[in-house]
């Protein structure tokens, strides 16, 4: 594609010392055509170097190129990209030598649809998003094996914004989740296992997530930027100049913020520098007719922490819960006599996979199937439903996993406790239709 | 906590006090130990970075400062020594030897004594502060720990860890006058202002009732009657450690944990597996109030020492896993805390999100940060960096370290000590929630059950072992299953306990280093010289028989020492004696050694057992454990004045 940048001043130290900068360039822009299955790029989105030398596509011959990012050892380069333009979208990688990229850059994926949105994992692996029946997934591979493991199992999309200091693996997807409804922000393991929300004071779109070095979550919130902090259950606002945002920030040594920025929805989005509490931006990038996007400096970074996974060698799962009564939802006290959970049928029609009592404490003790989406629903003594989950979850293969209570809130750590199902039965009730629960 | 430097250190002390006999069995054991040591240690490091021969790291842990402000004395753990530093230079300006692992410092109100518990000589040292000379010892209970000196200066209360109480201390006859009972593990006590109470704490929990939530105290003593007065109960805590009060007498304040051992650890997000917190008590609060220190993401692992500043604005908590002191806004927590206790009628300890409304700095310090103390007009905070032999210097407006006082321990840090410091820091645990210490404080025990994940929800409930010289033990778990310790520490806990990458093989090779290096505790029950009272004499002849008392013989496999045989009281292997439980997946049980068996309660592989008596008064009904059930009262008695002996 044609690009004319307009600015040039790239507001960061003299260039000799700058790191490189990659962005996305692109016609057009839709941040959330994820949540459709669609691409959020142009068919000529292309990603772009920026150096002490000017600007150049970052891999010259592409058809398409976007969603950068960078090693952690700040070696080497992942993105998107389409070699011609009836191509799928595949994942790449290019080796870096400190200032350009070297080499020819080699295919990472052999995705039948798209995969985009990639990501480094600790332990040489990788994830990103793949398209499978029309909508996104989340897939870690093994970048020397190329072993693959699907991550996400919901109905509805699915796709990366981070890979966490903990190991963990941030992606957005609606709220409620595999339900259509707002962007909201998740992480699950890199395993597959424990998914869950952020937080739980869901209401704005919420979405392009990325850590910062101070471990909060900064993005996309509304049409502005928030931010979650380690200290509170809720998305603290963060008060930036007026315009828009696109999230998917980069943060500078200095603790400034490259973001995409632009003033209304009619304008392209360009790059600007702010430094948190200023009331003004400074340009870095912009271009006449194409948005510039996903700021990426070419820097080393902090390894995050490998996830060991404990997945046992199971078909099935087994989940505890602690006491449905610890909730954000108001439920008589007493009340609870019962659980159900569904799964979906092929049309997506909710199937029931069994009911199982709820002790005096709350506690409930299930055998489920995995891999699939998975609803709970409340019951009170006469059958009746007193809550049911709006969205869903899933559970890997060999998962075994314990909730504080339905919807109790990341903030909400457990009561020292033996669970009273736990004390009438150490083996679950089977949600699966075998005839061996407890997986083991 | 202690290192094998300690342990030979340990041997010294033994060969000291005891007859020829004695000696002689005090070098074969040193002699086997290293023997055993050289053999079954993983792998030895492969930085060859000793300290220089004589040096000993240092390990302060308390400090107390001379009355004008111009010394800081500083217990020196590893150096069993005092060491006084100058606050205008920065400088040791002496160093004065103590007994063995001294613990604990207080000083006359006055100013004229300094008096340091030493808790493996079971004795205070009293040191002159004009000489710096220890002038007199005086005995305490078992493994004294924390120390103060009452107002009038003629009366000292000591906490006893191992005898779990306090000694009343008549300075003047340097006797012990009274022994009140205190909490399990009794280490730790403040004094009011006013001088009327001593407040104890105990870092292990009371004995409760199989897998119930674990209770701890603090307990109240009036110093006028020498009495306890109170027991403020602390629910589903187990492990407080130092306590603090306000100026004005009307805020406490204890840094404690809270363990989840009762829920699976199924994972460790969301405070799964500890809360780190205080309890408030006192006239501000009213009864007794837990508050959580801990973040959503970020845990402040094993709070250890608190202070409070002279005008109650501030409260400092060092959090010995996590290097750093938490800085507390002490109007902002008590108005959270009266506001949140006044509109939702409940506790807010586990919710996560709380310590945002008062917590107002969190300050990173050295390894290992243990005890912290305030100058007297409260500008000043210092922290003692145990495991980096320094101490930290903070400005308490600016809450800033402002300088470190090196307090002149070996420059290199070898195997031993970098595995120390992967035992205490919480680092590696998921988001930094806990560390080895956590559960094994001071490299002890917890007293504590937990349900581990890997074997099922509620099954295979598992009992906290003793770490205390474990070569020749192995296999390790409860069930035998880990056939060394590089398995234990290493991939074992990195899935299913810390949930995150661990350790690499360096770090492995020297925490387990560390972990074997870990000596026995003086054992306070055997006579000095070497022989057996008669009941233990009597006991020992029970444990060793191999007939009933109707004269048929007992088969090989249920005596005692068939399967608790050897150096260490164990076959080392796995055997069925009847005390597996319903949910446990296997009754097959590996055979614990028994040395210092009586420090470690409570008993059996699930700890079900809350005394060394229960094992056979409650859970040997079929004699498949050994055989109890001819014997008498008082022969049980015995046999438990034996194993205490070993």
């Amino acid at each position: 594609m044609a690009v004319g940048f307009v600015h040039t001043d790239f507001g960061l130290p003299p260039p000799s010392h700058s790191p490189a900068l990659l962005f996305t360039v692109a016609k057009r822009y839709e941040p959330l055509a994820w949540i459709r299955g669609a691409d959020r790029f142009s068919s000529n989105a292309a990603v772009f170097l920026q150096d002490a030398s000017g600007r150049h596509p970052l891999i010259p011959g592409l058809a398409a190129s976007a969603d950068p990012t960078v090693s952690f050892d700040g070696k080497s380069v992942l993105f998107a990209g389409k070699r011609k333009a009836q191509d799928s979208w595949q994942i790449w990688e290019v080796a870096w030598n400190g200032d350009l990229p070297v080499g020819e850059p080699r295919r990472v994926t052999s995705c039948a649809n798209d995969c985009v949105r990639p990501f480094y994992l600790p332990g040489d692996r990788v994830v990103y998003a793949k398209k499978t029946g029309g909508r996104f997934v989340v897939e870690a591979a093994d970048l020397a094996e190329g072993n693959t493991v699907q991550l996400t199992y919901g109905p509805g999309n699915f796709l990366p914004t981070d890979v966490l200091r903990d190991g963990r693996i941030l992606f957005e997807a609606t709220y409620p989740l595999g339900a259509n409804g707002t962007p909201e922000l998740y992480t699950v393991y890199s395993d597959g296992s424990g998914v869950e929300s952020y937080r739980c004071d869901h209401g704005k779109a919420r979405y392009s997530g990325k850590q910062v070095v101070s471990g909060d979550i900064v993005f996309t919130s509304g049409s502005g930027l928030g931010r979650f902090t380690s200290a509170r259950a809720q998305e603290v606002h963060i008060s930036a100049p007026a315009g828009e945002y696109a999230g998917d920030i980069a943060e500078t040594s200095s603790g400034d913020w490259l973001l995409a920025w632009r003033p209304d929805a009619r304008s392209y989005f360009q790059v600007k520098r702010w430094k948190p509490g200023d009331g003004s931006l400074s340009s870095v990038t912009a271009e006449q007719n194409a948005n510039i996007l996903q700021p990426t400096l070419v820097v080393e970074r902090t390894l995050p922490k490998r996830h060991p996974s404990g997945l046992h060698d199971w078909p099935n799962a087994n989940l505890l819960c602690l006491n449905a009564y610890t909730s954000k939802y108001r439920v008589a006290a007493g009340s609870i006599h019962s659980v159900r959970l569904y799964a979906r049928d092929s049309t997506g029609a909710a199937k029931l996979l069994g009911t199982a009592p709820v002790e005096r404490d709350g506690s409930f003790f299930v055998h489920v199937p995995t891999e699939q989406p998975l609803q709970v629903e409340l019951l009170d003594g006469s059958g009746k439903t007193l809550q049911r989950q709006a969205g869903w979850f899933w559970m890997r293969r060999g998962e075994q996993r314990a909730c504080v209570g339905c919807h109790a809130g990341p903030e909400t750590a457990p009561e020292n406790a033996v669970p009273m199902i736990l004390l009438m039965s150490t083996t679950p009730a089977d949600m699966t239709g075998h005839s061996a629960p407890g997986g083991h | 906590m202690l290192g094998r430097s300690d342990y030979v250190r340990k041997i010294t002390w033994m060969v000291r006090s005891a007859p020829i006999a004695s000696l002689i069995s005090a070098l074969l054991l040193a002699l086997i130990f290293g023997l055993i040591l050289v053999t079954t240690a993983a792998t030895p490091p492969a930085k060859q970075d000793e300290p220089t021969t004589g040096d000993r790291y240092l390990s302060p842990i308390e400090m107390a400062l001379s009355p004008d402000g111009r010394l800081l004395y500083v217990v020196c753990q590893a150096g069993d020594e005092l060491r006084a530093v100058d606050i205008q230079s920065g400088k040791v300006v002496s160093t004065v030897p103590v007994g063995h692992v001294p613990s604990g410092i207080a000083l006359s109100r006055d100013g004229r004594q300094i008096y340091v518990t030493n808790a493996w000589s079971d004795t205070v040292s009293v040191i002159d502060a004009a000489t710096l000379k220890v002038v007199r010892t005086l005995p305490t209970g078992f493994e004294p720990t924390g120390i103060v000196s009452d107002h009038s200066g003629e009366t000292l209360y000591v906490a006893n860890r191992l005898s779990s109480d306090i000694s009343v201390i008549d300075v003047n006859t340097g006797q012990e006058i009274k022994r009140l009972l205190a909490g399990r593990g009794a280490s730790y006590l403040a004094l009011s202002a006013d001088g009327k109470f001593v407040y104890g704490t105990h870092i292990y929990p009371n004995a409760g009732a199989f897998r119930t939530p674990p209770n701890s105290e603090i307990t109240v003593i009036d110093t006028a009657r020498q009495a306890v007065v109170e027991r403020k109960r602390l629910h589903n805590v187990a492990g407080v450690f130092h306590v603090a009060l306000s100026a004005d007498g009307k805020l406490g304040v204890a840094a404690q944990l809270r363990p989840k051992n009762l829920v699976p650890l199924a994972h460790v997000e969301h405070g799964w597996v500890f809360g780190d917190s205080l309890t408030l008590f006192g006239d501000d609060v009213g009864g007794t109030v837990q508050v959580p220190i801990d973040e959503l993401e970020r845990y402040y692992a094993l709070p250890w020492g608190v202070a409070i500043t002279p005008d109650k604005s501030k409260m400092f908590v060092t959090t010995a896993g996590s290097e750093s002191v938490t800085v507390i806004d002490v109007r902002k927590l008590l108005d959270f805390t009266r506001n949140y206790t006044h509109t939702r009628k409940q506790s807010f300890v586990n919710d996560l999100s709380a310590a945002a409304n008062y917590v107002t700095a969190r300050i990173s310090v050295g390894r290992n940060p243990r005890g912290t103390l305030l100058s007297q007009d409260g500008k000043r905070l210092y922290v003692a960096n145990r495991l980096d032999d320094n101490i930290s210097v903070i400005d308490t407006s600016a809450e800033k370290v402002t300088s470190t006082i090196d307090l002149g321990g070996p420059k290199t840090v070898n195997a031993l000590r970098r595995g120390e410091q992967l035992f205490f820091t919480a680092d590696y645990a998921f988001q930094g929630q806990f560390g080895c210490a956590n559960c094994h404080l001071d490299a002890t025990i917890d007293g504590l059950q937990w349900d581990l994940e890997p074997d099922g929800f509620g099954k295979d409930i598992v009992d906290n072992r003793s770490l205390e010289d474990l070569a020749g033990t192995e296999p390790f778990k409860w069930n035998g299953g880990n056939p060394d310790m590089p398995t234990e520490c290493g991939p074992r806990t990195e899935m299913y306990f810390y949930r995150s990458q661990s350790y690499n093989a360096q770090e492995l090779s020297d925490l387990v280093s560390f972990v074997y290096s870990l000596p026995y505790r003086p054992n306070r029950y055997r006579l000095a010289n070497g022989e057996l009272t008669p009941a233990q004499e009597r006991g020992k002849a029970i444990f060793e028989r191999t007939k009933y008392k109707n004269g048929n013989p007992i088969p090989e496999k249920n005596r005692c020492a068939y399967c608790h045989s050897g150096p260490k009281y164990t076959n080392q292997r796995q055997i069925d004696v009847g005390t597996g439980k319903p949910t446990d997946r296997s009754p097959v049980i590996d055979v614990p050694q028994l040395p210092n068996v009586v420090y470690s309660a409570p008993y059996l592989h699930d700890g079900s057992a809350r005394s060394l008596e229960e094992i056979w008064t409650v859970f040997n009904a079929k004699d498949t454990h050994g055989v109890s059930n001819d014997l008498r009262k008082e022969e049980l008695n015995d046999l438990v004045e034996y194993l205490k002996t070993l």
